[in-house]
């Protein structure tokens, strides 16, 4: 299958307070297939945010690799990161992902800057915020909005700038399960428009069934996957 | 409560050191301001009497009684003493607490002609008597009278030196009292004993010195009573002086002094004090000290109240969570602001200990500076500790903790909700809603504008010594927060119209900074306003202290015309006319001796300069009579030895009209005001006269000479056009001719010696050189002592002094309020970075941001404050100047902008901006990403 993110053997160890050994990552394999959208399930504290985060470059192994649209990025230069980072991934964070400093629009229009998209931002934009269904609202402050419409217009700029792979921490965590659906329908979705892959984390079993892929961790450990 | 309380302390220590720093930066401007007012008051006093001291060369502070004892009254000398016991007893009830330095009595019978044995022409002498005197006095010649053996028929009496000196007069000689005669018709005869002069010549029991009573013979009691027993006369006259001693004379007891003073004057016809004017020019003084010191003093409080707010905003602001918390735990709005107020409590104690001893230091800083910066610290003795400075202390902590529980309120009143849509929803601050800039600065140019209407009446008051108008310098400061606020609205327009014209090409740190800005400014607006009102504030500071001590030293260094010059001493010698009449001429020290003061290096050069400021000048029918300053000039010397700015007379170099009288012997140059006056011009031909020195005598023209005009001017060296008398504006009238004429017409007379001194050289090394010559000096002027003087005047030292300590105050808070807002903001927004960073913003772009955020924001706000206090100074240094520098004069007020003064506060601002931006850098480098996106989910 074509794997857009493979990672071989990761382990991330921390410092304990006591400076002791603490691993959260304990030598995972795991690989993501090409537009789909793939769930990591697991308690909290099971080590899915600090896979996730290794995973998108954000934080870096203590051992192991990951190989990202089959080019091996650990190990790489910070710059070389921010690179992929800018341009290849998007990002929906847990919550207050949002530049509170910035209103619908120009959150999304800051991705796309960020990323250096060539051609017109203004129709994607808008064509983003329409296919999030926030077009309306796209000169209202984040503050203005609820917890669901700001994950909306989170997602929208994640996917703006055309990135393979979106990386998503507990998109619905905040939200109801109502809301929460809505999101999972929307990430559906941009998989078939977009041409994205999604990988998200979440502890939520209701939404195992929208998940074309899950990996179930535990203890730092894939201990499923169906 | 206290635990928490002491926990909340620990974890914001470094906004906790800032809130200590302003609380005790408050105390101490606060209670300084009694110290600051005491210690001027008596300073005053202490300037006004050392100064009369040197302008009359007398003890300052004498009351007494002068009056006249008839024959029927006083049958002999102890009556009349024990008379004036009674009255010296009745000050002492009264004034008590004041030592008494001295005090002298002179007895004197009136003047009456008297023959010499050695056939001088005659002399009107006084014979007169003066208790203590003989353990007071030095016998040059001859004896005492006490030890005298005498001459049978002849009573012994003493003379000064000056008397010997002017009547020819020596030891062993009789006087024959002719017109005196006993019931035998026997006339009264003395012999002098001796000559005598004081013992001791710093002697306060000489208040009026043996060489003042120059008309006098001097007898013992017996010898003066026996005249009152056996000799006609009407009465026996008398002056009785007590000096008390002024060092005891202070802010705390002159009121008292004064009115009992009154009290006397009202009841006791004869009775004299001689330092009323002093205590009235004090009492002026003091209103304007008085207002001074408070209007002065009042930006400086208001710097400290707003930097205290901003500080407690930040902390409050950091602590929303906690106080939504703890209002979630049900304690009640009272018990959240208790609680600060226990926090701000502890605070306002400490800084009490900090605040009252800085306060102390902060005084005797302000009060030990002699120019903008400058301190010397010589002069701080008058400067002390007073009790009532820890109620002022007090009070300061006070306003002070009202002033850090006010965010407190407004946050406990907000819901958390509210707090933080308020945070996001950018509503413009109030003052920007209500147009409170616009508002201000429209009163403000209002006020400006009838100021400038009035100035004639702002210049009359101040001549007077009126009250000043405190809104003369409160509207400046109106001004500069109306216009610093209108320039903030319009920087913050500008900002958007940047964005805007670039919206769609800015790169993202570029967008983010420009968003930034624009969406935060109620909260950036408190840091911008801060910035722009310290900048605009120290820099009018410096600049008004700068024009005004310049102005005064350009006033100073003009009305003096050179670097110092001295009067010598001149002997006369007097020849009798009459009984109230005499002639005499002045005997000319010998000039050479000044010749070494250019030979040993201390001065570049020295002239003669004949001054009379009483001549006459007569032109067709018209005259200027006694009224003109005439002054007889050597021109190359003078040239050489005076001093005029270049460019005072139009284009024309002043030394142009000194060739010009040089090139005509008879040539005079006049000032315009005379050329007005008299409707004279160049080649018109003025003649000139002088009167003798000494009023009522018959024939007072000294000599007349006719001269040709050969320039008109408008300045020169010493001469101001203008003066006042008894408030009234006057005129000046100035005629400058050559030496050698003006000495061949009117007769040798004293001339000033006027000094250019070599560089390095202070006027003391020159003082030390005369005495060591043994020159009399009868005075001497300096500009260095001037300016001295002038620096130790309240009014000016309370300018310097306040404008110091705010400008440092200024800069101080300035920076730190500066990094503690960056540094606590970027603490808030570390979630904000860890966005961009997740982003893929690279760190040299979140570096990018915040530069451009300082430009935008910080940099644009220190520029419009630069350009505010700039506009400022322009707008109303000119009408400070009228308050300072009232009387009209050749030399307009100038405004002086000193560079180094914006070099400092631009160094102190870079300097702030630099440890910002690094500290700034390296909390963004250990920024760990997923660490502050945890602390969002948080």
């Amino acid at each position: 299958m074509d794997n857009i993110l493979v990672g071989k053997d990761i382990v991330r160890c921390f410092k304990t307070g006591e400076g002791e050994d603490f691993y959260a990552v304990k030598g995972v394999n795991i690989e993501i297939p090409r537009k789909k959208l793939v769930m990591l399930k697991g308690r909290s504290g099971s080590g899915k945010t600090t896979l996730l985060n290794i995973l998108s470059s954000l934080d870096e192994a203590t051992s192991g690799e990951v190989i990202f649209d089959g080019k091996n990025i650990s190990g790489l230069k910070d710059k070389e990161k921010e690179l992929i980072r800018r341009k290849e991934i998007g990002f929906v964070f847990q919550s207050v992902a949002l530049i509170p400093i910035m209103n619908a629009y120009e959150n999304v229009d800051f991705a796309m800057r960020l990323a250096e998209c060539e051609g017109q931002y203004d129709d994607r934009i808008k064509h983003m915020l329409s296919l999030v269904n926030m077009k309306e609202r796209m000169l209202h402050m984040p503050a203005q909005m609820s917890g669901g419409e700001q994950q909306r217009i989170a997602i929208a700029r994640a996917v703006a700038h055309k990135p393979k792979i979106v990386f998503a921490d507990e998109p619905t965590g905040a939200l109801d399960t109502d809301t929460g659906l809505r999101v999972m329908n929307l990430f559906k979705g941009l998989i078939e428009k977009e041409n994205i892959t999604i990988l998200m984390t979440t502890h939520d079993p209701n939404l195992m069934d929208m998940a074309d892929l899950v990996y179930e961790m535990e203890d730092g450990e894939i201990i499923d996957r169906y | 409560m206290l635990n928490t309380v002491i926990k909340k302390i620990k974890n914001k220590k470094w906004l906790t050191v800032c809130l200590l720093l302003g609380l005790a930066f408050l105390v101490a401007a606060f209670c300084c301001q009694p110290m600051f007012k005491e210690g001027s008051m008596n300073m005053l006093l202490k300037n006004s009497f050392d100064n009369y001291i040197e302008e009359n060369n007398q003890y300052p502070t004498v009351i007494g009684r002068s009056g006249a004892y008839s024959k029927e009254n006083c049958s002999d000398i102890s009556v009349a003493k024990d008379s004036i016991d009674s009255y010296i007893a009745l000050w002492d009830e009264y004034l008590g607490e004041i030592d008494v330095s001295d005090r002298q009595t002179i007895f004197e019978f009136e003047k009456e002609s008297s023959q010499g044995g050695y056939g001088s022409k005659g002399n009107y002498l006084s014979i007169t008597y003066i208790p203590e005197m003989t353990s007071h006095i030095e016998i040059v010649k001859g004896e005492d009278f006490d030890t005298y053996q005498g001459m049978d028929g002849y009573y012994p009496c003493i003379i000064s030196e000056k008397v010997m000196d002017e009547y020819g007069l020596i030891a062993g000689e009789t006087l024959n009292f002719v017109s005196w005669e006993d019931s035998k018709g026997n006339t009264l005869k003395l012999v002098i004993a001796g000559i005598f002069k004081e013992s001791d010549s710093t002697d306060l029991f000489w208040y009026v010195e043996p060489n003042e009573l120059s008309e006098n013979v001097f007898v013992s009691a017996e010898t003066f009573d026996y005249i009152m027993a056996n000799y006609e006369y009407d009465s026996i006259y008398y002056n009785h002086y007590t000096l008390l001693d002024y060092t005891d004379i202070n802010s705390h007891n002159i009121d008292d002094i004064q009115y009992y003073l009154n009290e006397f004057i009202g009841a006791d016809g004869n009775f004299t004090a001689s330092f009323m004017n002093i205590i009235e020019m004090y009492q002026q003084e003091k209103k304007t000290v008085d207002v001074l010191l408070w209007v002065l003093e009042l930006p400086i409080l208001g710097m400290v109240l707003a930097f205290i707010y901003m500080v407690s905003k930040q902390i409050v602001e950091t602590e929303k969570n906690e106080i939504s918390m703890f209002k979630s735990r049900g304690l009640s709005k009272k018990n959240i602001v208790l609680m600060y107020g226990v926090q701000s409590g502890i605070l306002a104690l400490l800084s009490l200990f900090v605040g009252i001893p800085m306060g102390y230091m902060l005084c005797k800083m302000a009060a030990g500076t002699t120019d903008f910066l400058t301190f010397s610290f010589n002069n701080t003795e008058e400067y002390k500790f007073a009790p009532i400075m820890i109620l002022y202390g007090l009070i300061a902590a006070l306003v002070g903790v009202i002033f850090i529980l006010v965010p407190v309120v407004f946050a406990t009143r907000m819901s958390i909700v509210e707090f933080k849509s308020m945070n996001v929803t950018n509503k413009p601050p109030v003052w920007k809603k209500c147009f409170f800039d616009v508002i201000l600065l429209g009163i403000s140019i209002y006020l400006l504008y009838s100021f400038n209407q009035d100035k004639d009446s702002i210049r009359q008051k101040a001549i007077e010594g009126s009250k000043m108008d405190p809104m003369i310098f409160l509207n400046s400061l109106l001004f500069i927060i109306g216009l610093g606020l209108v320039v903030l609205r319009l920087t913050h327009y500008l900002v958007k119209l940047i964005y805007v014209i670039g919206r769609k090409k800015w790169k993202p740190a570029v967008y983010a900074s420009f968003l930034q800005i624009i969406r935060t400014t109620s909260r950036q607006g408190f840091i911008s306003v801060f910035l722009i009102l310290t900048v605009a504030l120290g820099l009018f500071n410096a600049n008004t202290a700068r024009t005004i001590n310049r102005n005064n030293e350009e006033r100073i260094e003009y009305e003096v015309g050179t670097d110092a010059l001295i009067q010598e001493h001149w002997d006369k010698k007097i020849y009798i006319i009459s009984k109230t009449e005499n002639d005499y001429d002045f005997i000319e020290p010998d000039y050479n001796r000044y010749d070494a003061l250019v030979q040993d290096g201390l001065c570049e050069s020295i002239t003669r300069v004949i001054k009379d400021d009483k001549a006459t000048v007569y032109f067709g029918n018209s005259k200027l009579e006694n009224c003109v300053m005439l002054r007889g000039i050597n021109t190359k010397e003078f040239g050489e030895t005076a001093k005029l700015k270049d460019e005072l007379n139009g284009d024309t170099h002043w030394f142009n009209y000194l060739n010009s009288v040089a090139l005509n012997p008879n040539g005079v140059i006049i000032s315009s005001s005379l050329a007005e006056e008299l409707e004279v011009g160049i080649g018109d031909r003025i003649r000139c006269s002088r009167k003798r020195v000494v009023p009522n005598s018959g024939d007072d023209v000294r000599g007349s000479m006719t001269m040709e005009v050969c320039a008109i001017v408008d300045n020169w060296p010493g001469y101001d056009r203008y003066y006042y008398q008894d408030g009234e504006l006057k005129e000046n009238y100035l005629v400058v001719a050559n030496y050698a004429i003006v000495a061949k017409v009117y007769r040798i007379s004293p001339y000033e010696i006027w000094m250019n001194l070599s560089e390095g050289v202070s006027i003391d090394d020159v003082y030390a050189y005369l005495e060591e010559k043994n020159i009399n000096m009868e005075y001497s002027v300096s500009v260095e002592e001037d300016i001295l003087t002038m620096k130790n005047t309240p009014l000016i030292q309370i300018t310097n002094g306040m404008f110091t300590m705010s400008f440092i105050i200024a800069l101080v808070l300035c920076a730190v309020g500066f990094l503690i807002y960056w540094i606590s903001s970027i603490r808030q927004r570390e979630l904000l970075f860890g966005v961009y960073r997740a982003m893929g913003m690279e760190v040299k772009d979140v570096n990018k941001m915040l530069i451009n955020e300082h430009i935008f924001s910080t940099f644009l706000s220190v520029l419009a404050g630069g350009g505010v206090g700039i506009l400022s100074t322009f707008l109303f240094v000119r009408l400070f100047g009228i308050v300072y520098l009232p009387e009209k004069h050749n030399l307009d007020i100038n405004i002086y902008f000193e560079l180094g003064d914006i070099v400092k506060l631009a160094v102190v601002i870079a300097v702030m901006i630099l440890v910002c931006i690094v500290v700034l850098r390296k909390l963004i480098k250990s920024l760990n990403i997923t660490q502050a996106l945890k602390l969002g989910e948080e």
